[in-house]
């Protein structure tokens, strides 16, 4: 079978015939051919192993740093901010689980266009927006290859977003687990608690004051990810530490107290419709502050419809005259100083004192002579004045300084103020009777509520706070916040009788009977202070009451004012007592306080048919007489 | 009657070239131990790939032993046969064939799922040998070279339409080494450089799709575009790089796994950058002297081949393993333009596995006739 024709043709050879020797040592055409492609395939694949080894041994640091580059990617890892919880650990600061958009535009640069579109319409967010955080990734000078594209997508809704996606087959776009601040209660508090910014940091309010606490750790991890960019369970590496949660904040408002406060605020400013309104509690003996309201507001989770004016914590920083009000402490600090007491009586001049060059009216009221703790139940301007006079100048604003008044009371929030109050040297002639009776002076609301804790802890006045703790919420530790009180305004004899005078306010002949809580003494002063524009005094006024409640043993402080009320009145015991009056009441209840005045009550619309002589525990001087007008 | 048939038996057995076998054997074990990796590192279907690659290496091997004990002669007598089913079966795929991965190129027969394109390459190489070895033939005769250049042409063309142009032009280098070992003018050699000079840019331009041209394109110009085309060939090349003299170690690649390199072609075509990524240098040089030595036992049966027809099969297996090769590590390491076709003995797939495995048993035949 290995016979084979020899075939006469100059390039045709034949193989047969040979000695038995390496193919490589003939040398006919033939084998010369087969040498030929031998030394091709030899150079070929000779050449195939050299570059092997180039790119395998020579280049294999350069290729495995970029090839890790491809599969790795570094992250943070961040733990989830801290919480914000009322007094008894409701939530009104927490996080919720969203998505957060990334992109990698140059992924879907062709089909851009179409990417911004949809999203764009999806997400309700200007394509110009996206558009610009695009373009971070194809600037020539330090482009980013991963952008975040939008921030907080709830799940169910990127869950769909990226179901349309995958269907139009877009690539480079992936959604990565995250948080979101969310406020359950709303605009409950909103003004106090604040918000964050797009980036989770602190912006206002407590967020703000309190961001390092609430900021949680982050840790740079290194991780692999596959071709789009998910991370490989398998091969994911935590980082070395794990980052810790921010710290846990416990107020000191109670949330259910905030939400009587913030109710019956809203129903006064309904009625009254002032420009705005706020009202502050606080526990007089630790100085913590129960509640905080303010109107108008807003809610934090709705960031397009904010106005930034609603942003405001008037509370902090809005200064207001605050009328009659200020009255207590000038009184209290004469009667400290032994220079009157709850007798003296003063002629309150019919209504019409010159002094400075100046006239002084009791709006329009005609008082002869009162006793010390009439000028303060009627709120006699005349007769404050007077007993300002008698103390003169230094003392009075020793007295005043001592309430607090001109520096802010260091509740421990941003951007405090505190207040307009003159020094001594620039005080003009008018000012001793003017800032006796809270004209001319310019106090916060804290500032207020601060002095009148003072007169409700017998003297000695608290600092006021309004975080209770921070907890730390790996080893659940807490950090108790109790700063320790200020110091004594006045002393214990001089507060009980101001105590004693300011009872009177919402009694029969006081300015405030609808301050009034039944089975409670109340200590309470209204305030109605016409406003000054341009150094003249304009028909505006802020109407507002401040008291104690029970008087001898108080369990809160509460101021209540509104700004400019233009509808039913403006002065304090209309518009701002009968809202002192109904948020005392439920607060009261809710706290259990039990009633000092077990009886005295039941008033007519509980028993219309009883007449006062035959109620045993009737007043035994009558019929009560009609409430006084209310004066200033 | 039975002594004679089972003495012939050990005759033949006793001259085949055991040392081909182990350079085989060398490969085979290295594909199957890499699918076995991949698949079990991508999961799914791919995990039990290693076991259905050994089955199909089984039947090779039964198809190897069996070609090499018959005689190369009889099977160019019936070379023509071979062929015409061949034909027969790529026709089929027209009406029958199934898609995947963009060529219709797979036969669904009696349960199995076969290439075609890949039988075909054993049956025309044999045909083609065997007319090119016939005595009347005169390659100085352009009237008998063209019936040659039909032969192979027929379905290459049938191949290339699938599409498959990367099995297509093995065809045309098998060709090329089996006129040029017949001896054909050295004057028609330069025509035919000189040609393939000319009407390359031409084709380039016209005939070529836009796919392919951007595979060619990609290769010149690496790194422009990273986005589609070139990202196997980046990958593959990053991950045979990041492999190093010693490799990751077997399950350990992570370019395949974490989907830069495509789950699918993990172990079919671009098996090569896994081995190059998991068993480094080491185990990548290793197989490109696997196949510098079967090169060898081919060449070395050529040389000794008993008559010119053997020698051109032998020759011709060599051209095959080698365009296979050489195309396949190429482009995986970037030295040579994507063209999809898999490294014998080692890719995954069982028709182009058995068909290899015949093919190294036809030169087992030839060498087992040597002189």
């Amino acid at each position: 079978m290995r016979v084979q024709p020899v075939h006469f043709h100059p390039t045709h050879f034949t193989p047969t015939g040979r000695v038995h020797l390496p193919f490589f040592m003939h040398h006919d055409v033939y084998r010369i051919r087969l040498l030929v492609l031998a030394a091709a395939a030899v150079i070929g694949f000779g050449a195939l192993a050299w570059h092997l080894f180039e790119i395998q041994v020579l280049r294999h640091e350069e290729l495995l740093d970029k090839a890790r580059e491809k599969y790795t990617a570094s992250r943070r890892v961040v733990g989830s901010r801290g919480q914000i919880f009322d007094l008894h650990g409701s939530l009104l600061a927490g996080n919720l689980a969203c998505r957060d958009l990334f992109a990698e535009p140059r992924l879907f640069r062709q089909e851009l266009p179409g990417v911004l579109a949809l999203l764009s319409q999806e997400l309700d967010i200007p394509q110009a927006v996206l558009a610009d955080k695009c373009a971070q990734s194809f600037r020539p000078r330090r482009p980013q290859v991963e952008v975040v594209l939008v921030r907080g997508i709830e799940i169910k809704h990127a869950e769909q977003l990226a179901q349309k996606l995958r269907a139009k087959k877009y690539r480079g776009l992936r959604f990565v687990d995250s948080t979101r601040r969310y406020y359950p209660k709303q605009s409950l508090l909103a003004n106090l608690i604040g918000f964050v910014d797009g980036e989770a940091r602190g912006s206002a309010g407590i967020e703000k004051r309190y961001d390092k606490e609430l900021q949680p750790t982050s840790e740079r991890t290194v991780y692999e990810r596959d071709r789009l960019g998910n991370t490989i369970r398998q091969n994911a590496t935590e980082p070395a530490t794990k980052p810790r949660d921010g710290g846990n904040i416990f107020l000191t408002i109670d949330e259910a107290i905030q939400q009587i406060v913030e109710e019956e605020l809203l129903v006064m400013v309904r009625a009254h419709q002032p420009k705005a309104a706020y009202a502050v509690m606080a526990d007089p003996r630790t100085g913590a502050i129960m509640a905080m309201a303010q109107y108008p507001t807003f809610d934090p989770n709705n960031r397009k419809q904010m106005d930034p004016r609603a942003w405001q914590n008037r509370i902090l920083i809005e200064g207001f005259e605050p009328g009659s009000i200020m009255k207590a402490c000038t009184v209290t600090g004469a009667l400290d100083a032994n220079l009157v007491t709850l007798n003296t009586a003063f002629d309150c001049e019919s209504g019409m004192w010159f002094y400075g060059g100046r006239s002084l009216r009791d709006s329009g009221h005609k008082y002869g002579v009162l006793q010390v703790r009439n000028i303060i139940q009627k709120s006699s301007n005349i007769g404050t004045a007077k007993i300002a006079v008698l103390m003169g100048r230094e003392r009075l604003d020793q007295v005043l300084r001592t309430f607090g008044f001109g520096k802010p009371t260091g509740i421990g929030l941003d951007n405090e103020a505190s207040g307009i109050y003159r020094k001594l040297k620039s005080w003009d002639g008018l000012s001793i009777t003017r800032f006796a009776i809270g004209q001319g002076i310019l106090v916060t609301p804290l500032q207020m509520v601060q002095a009148y804790c003072a007169l409700a802890n017998h003297g000695r006045m608290p600092q006021l706070h309004v975080v209770a703790r921070v907890e730390d919420p790996a080893n659940g530790r807490v950090e108790t916040n109790r700063p320790p009180p200020k110091g004594m305004v006045a002393g214990e004899q001089a507060v009980r009788d101001i105590t004693t005078a300011l009872q009177m306010v919402t009694q029969d002949g006081g300015t405030a009977p609808k301050a009034a809580v039944a089975g409670y003494e109340v200590a309470g002063k209204t305030g109605t202070a016409q406003k000054v524009v341009n150094g003249q005094y304009v028909s505006k006024y802020v109407a507002d009451f401040i008291g104690y409640i029970p008087a001898e043993d108080p369990a809160f402080v509460l101021l209540v004012a509104a700004d400019e009320p233009i509808k039913g009145g403006y002065y304090g015991g209309v518009v701002a007592a009968p809202v002192f009056s109904r948020i005392a009441e439920k607060t009261l209840r809710y706290l259990q306080v039990a009633p000092a005045v077990p009886t005295a009550v039941p008033v007519p619309p509980a028993s219309p048919a009883a007449t006062p002589a035959e109620d045993p525990l009737a007043d035994p001087l009558g019929p009560p007489p009609a409430p006084a007008p209310d004066g200033l | 009657m039975f002594s004679r048939f089972f003495g012939e038996l050990r005759h033949r057995l006793g001259r085949l070239d055991y040392t081909q076998m182990l350079f085989a054997g060398v490969l085979v074990a290295i594909g199957v131990v890499t699918i076995y990796s991949t698949g079990q590192q991508a999961g799914g279907h791919f995990a039990d790939y290693w076991q259905r690659q050994l089955l199909w290496i089984g039947v090779g091997v039964v198809v190897f032993f069996v070609t090499s004990l018959i005689n190369h002669e009889w099977l160019g007598r019936h070379a023509w046969i071979l062929y015409g089913v061949a034909l027969i079966l790529l026709a089929l795929l027209l009406p029958f064939g199934r898609t995947l991965n963009g060529a219709r190129s797979w036969l669904p027969l009696a349960g199995v799922t076969l290439q075609p394109s890949e039988f075909a390459k054993p049956a025309t190489l044999l045909l083609l040998a065997w007319l090119a070895a016939r005595p009347s033939l005169r390659l100085n005769r352009i009237h008998h070279i063209v019936p040659l250049l039909a032969v192979v042409a027929v379905p290459a063309v049938f191949i290339g339409l699938q599409p498959d142009w990367g099995t297509g032009l093995v065809f045309l280098t098998v060709t090329a080494v089996i006129l040029f070992l017949a001896g054909l003018p050295w004057r028609w050699i330069l025509l035919a450089a000189l040609a393939v000079i000319i009407i390359t840019p031409i084709a380039f331009s016209t005939v070529l799709s836009k796919k392919q041209r951007e595979r060619i394109t990609t290769f010149i110009t690496p790194g422009q575009d990273l986005s589609d085309t070139g990202w196997n060939a980046h990958q593959s090349l990053l991950a045979v790089g990041s492999g190093g003299l010693k490799g990751k170690g077997l399950m350990k690649g992570t370019q395949h796994v974490l989907g830069f390199l495509p789950r699918t072609v993990a172990p079919t075509d671009f098996i090569f950058s896994v081995i190059g990524e998991e068993l480094g240098f080491l185990g990548a040089a290793s197989i490109v002297f696997a196949y510098i030595g079967l090169l060898y036992r081919c060449l070395r049966a050529a040389a000794r081949a008993p008559d010119d027809f053997g020698a051109y099969l032998a020759g011709g297996v060599a051209a095959l393993l080698f365009t296979h090769a050489y195309i396949n590590i190429g482009m995986t390491i970037h030295a040579a333009p994507i063209i999809g076709i898999p490294l014998p003995l080692v890719s995954y797939g069982g028709s182009f596995m058995v068909s290899t495995l015949l093919c190294l048993g036809l030169v087992q035949s030839v060498y087992r006739n040597r002189q």
